[in-house]
């Protein structure tokens, strides 16, 4: 996605955030949030693509039946590259899932908001 | 089921439950919340009496880890009769005729049970060290229950061990998804390495936190969610308690994001609760965030199967997101803590 579509994804997230959902009550503004919150993920997931991409590739080769049967117990280099990867994923649903500090040291630097 | 107050049926099926001549269903309207199943408050007029109830059915679409609405309120009967503070149970009907599905009557109790209003709203609940001592007491009660024949047949075999029992429930539920996730089957893998030793079984809630049980301005007024009790460990009830995403905004307080844990144990040993094990606590901790992630990827393809479509099914998966990290956080190589 070009930055203007993410830019319209923010835009339109703080609008249904800030603007619809103070002037609604109940289920109503519940669905507002809601909705603020899912476009505000999509924004974040589409600034995160390439970052996900990548880590994703680096995890492409794996053999979960594998991980089940005990074949990489202590595998620390398998262990770190999943980190990588979740914390992008952990970062696109809910930034403030990571502490700042998590963040800087887990996550590319363009990422390092909430 | 808008109909509910011109239900010729259900109004009598009332007056049975109820021991009264007739009755007659004066309102009711659907209650928030409930993923699983549906929820109405029902107010039933008997004679000069008035009765606030709620009636409780299967949701469009419902996970795999729920029991049906009868085992369910056998449950919760057997926990009323324990003593456990619970809505006493009026009544159920297996009759799909009534109201379309099987459904179960309760009494009505006054509270508030969301989970992120329970933890920061501390004009609820009363004294929150006394309430967390109160729900440890409620716990040990639960599990000193000793299941009566109908209840046995609804638990199944006992496991020997509820450790190995989990990891290999939420191994088939991560099949059955279809989609990898190789955060979960590393965390399981690394779980199922550090497991502890068989132990007790007792009766279980399986689903006791902050979220299922409901209270008012002095304190806990009624213990909720039956569907998912069995046997388990009695630390697996402490653990999912305890854990982490379990305490909403207040992370810091670690018994239920409500209280510090040992106001929690105490009341639970004080109550003739078993001795609280820290590292079997801790174990079922992390096994918490796993149980908790697979649940709401299980609420995700509710919504991307097509059953019940709804943003807020798609969002719940992407908590499994945050739940990842954390739980990877939690397994590095060479042993596990919460």
């Amino acid at each position: 996605m070009t930055p203007r579509g993410i830019d319209l994804l923010v835009q339109a997230a703080t609008e249904l955030r800030e603007g619809l959902a103070p002037r609604l009550s109940g289920a109503a503004r519940y669905q507002a949030l809601l909705a603020a919150n899912a476009v505000a993920t999509a924004a974040r997931e589409a600034r995160a693509a390439p970052h996900l991409a990548r880590a994703e590739e680096a995890l492409a080769d794996l053999d979960l039946a594998a991980i089940r049967a005990g074949a990489h117990d202590s595998d620390s280099a398998l262990h770190a590259r999943l980190r990588a990867c979740a914390a992008i994923r952990a970062w696109i649903a809910d930034p403030r899932s990571l502490s700042a500090q998590d963040r800087a040291e887990h996550l590319p630097e363009d990422l390092h908001d909430t | 089921m808008s109909d509910l107050t011109a239900n010729p049926a259900l109004a009598a099926w009332l007056a049975k439950a109820l021991e009264a001549d007739e009755a007659r269903v004066t309102g009711a309207r659907k209650l928030s919340g409930g993923a699983i199943q549906e929820n109405w408050a029902l107010d039933v007029a008997t004679g000069g009496q008035d009765h606030a109830l709620v009636l409780r059915r299967d949701a469009p679409a419902t996970i795999g880890a729920s029991r049906t609405r009868a085992q369910e309120y056998a449950l919760l009967d057997a926990a009323h009769a324990a003593g456990v503070l619970v809505p006493r149970p009026v009544g159920f009907c297996g009759d799909a005729q009534v109201i379309g599905a099987p459904f179960a009557v309760l009494e009505r109790v006054a509270g508030e049970g969301y989970g992120p209003k329970v933890v920061r709203d501390t004009a609820l609940g009363g004294d929150r060290d006394a309430l967390a001592r109160e729900l440890g007491r409620q716990l040990a009660r639960i599990h000193a229950i000793t299941p009566e024949a109908e209840v046995a047949a609804i638990l199944g075999p006992r496991p020997d061990d509820p450790a190995v029992a989990e990891i290999a429930l939420l191994r088939g539920w991560l099949d059955d998804l279809g989609a990898p996730h190789a955060g979960l089957e590393w965390a399981l893998r690394q779980c199922e390495i550090h497991a502890p030793a068989p132990g007790g079984v007792v009766f279980a809630h399986r689903d006791y936190r902050t979220g299922n049980y409901m209270v008012d301005a002095q304190g806990l007024t009624a213990v909720l969610d039956w569907e998912f009790a069995g046997w388990g460990d009695p630390m697996a009830d402490i653990g999912w308690f305890c854990a982490a995403c379990w305490r909403f905004a207040r992370p810091d307080l670690e018994a239920g994001g409500i209280a510090d844990r040992a106001h929690f144990y105490d009341g639970y040993e004080a109550q003739g609760g078993r001795l609280i094990d820290p590292a079997r606590v801790g174990w079922w901790e992390v096994m918490a965030h796993i149980r908790w992630a697979v649940i709401a990827l299980q609420q995700e393809a509710r919504h991307s199967s097509g059953a019940e479509r709804a943003l807020h099914l798609q969002l719940t998966g992407r908590i499994a997101d945050t739940l990842d990290w954390a739980i990877l956080r939690m397994t590095a190589p060479g042993g596990i803590t919460p």
